[in-house]
């Protein structure tokens, strides 16, 4: 699943750490969610979503497949 | 702001580790050395306690396990020690498997738990180490 978790968390200059800490996770966390390697719960997408202000479809965004 | 160190729900699962179960396997290695240093064949009560002592690490390791799933927060974090047990599991079984279908064809010694014990750990501890890595 693609995201902007990068854009959005560098428009507030705050680091994977700092974003991690106000997540409660731990920074892997954060960059294995950023780097789409982990696709968070729903529980945690609505927390990243209230976080920045914004929605889940406003973050996340489903990865066409390839036909 | 400073960053997020670790998880308590692991630092409490490593002390657990720490205070519990490598007493218990320093106890189960003494108790070993002892009986086979001495020559003691234990019997009744004694063999029951003995071989008590023998499981209670492997036992004191599931509960940690199961303690630190139902404490941790963080889903990441909660997903990789998943993987990592289903590794540990997978070793143990294909090991355990392949021994015992080759004592069906040859004379094998019987496979020592404490060997099952290692090997769930080994697996566990090694994936845990690979997958933390690819997910760096």
């Amino acid at each position: 699943m693609k995201n902007r978790l990068r854009v959005l968390r560098a428009e507030r200059e705050w680091s994977q750490a700092d974003l991690a800490q106000r997540l409660e996770v731990s920074r892997q966390s954060v960059n294995a969610i950023e780097t789409g390697k982990f696709d968070p719960s729903l529980p945690l997408a609505f927390k990243l979503a209230r976080l920045f202000g914004t929605t889940i479809e406003e973050i996340f965004e489903e990865e066409k497949a390839a036909n | 702001m400073s960053p997020h160190v670790g998880s308590p729900a692991r630092y409490r699962a490593e002390d657990r580790t720490l205070f519990v179960f490598v007493p218990l396997v320093l106890l189960f290695l003494i108790m070993q050395f002892s009986l086979s240093h001495f020559h003691l064949h234990p019997a009744g009560a004694l063999a029951v306690l003995c071989a008590a002592m023998g499981a209670s690490p492997m036992i004191a390791m599931i509960l940690n396990i199961g303690l630190y799933l139902a404490e941790e927060k963080d889903e990441f974090q909660k997903s990789l020690f998943v993987q990592s047990i289903l590794w540990g599991l997978g070793v143990t079984a294909c090991v355990a498997t392949s021994w015992l279908a080759l004592g069906m064809f040859i004379h094998v010694p019987h496979m020592n738990f404490v060997l099952g014990e290692f090997l769930f750990l080994a697996g566990m501890i090694i994936s845990g180490a690979v997958t933390r890595w690819r997910y760096k």
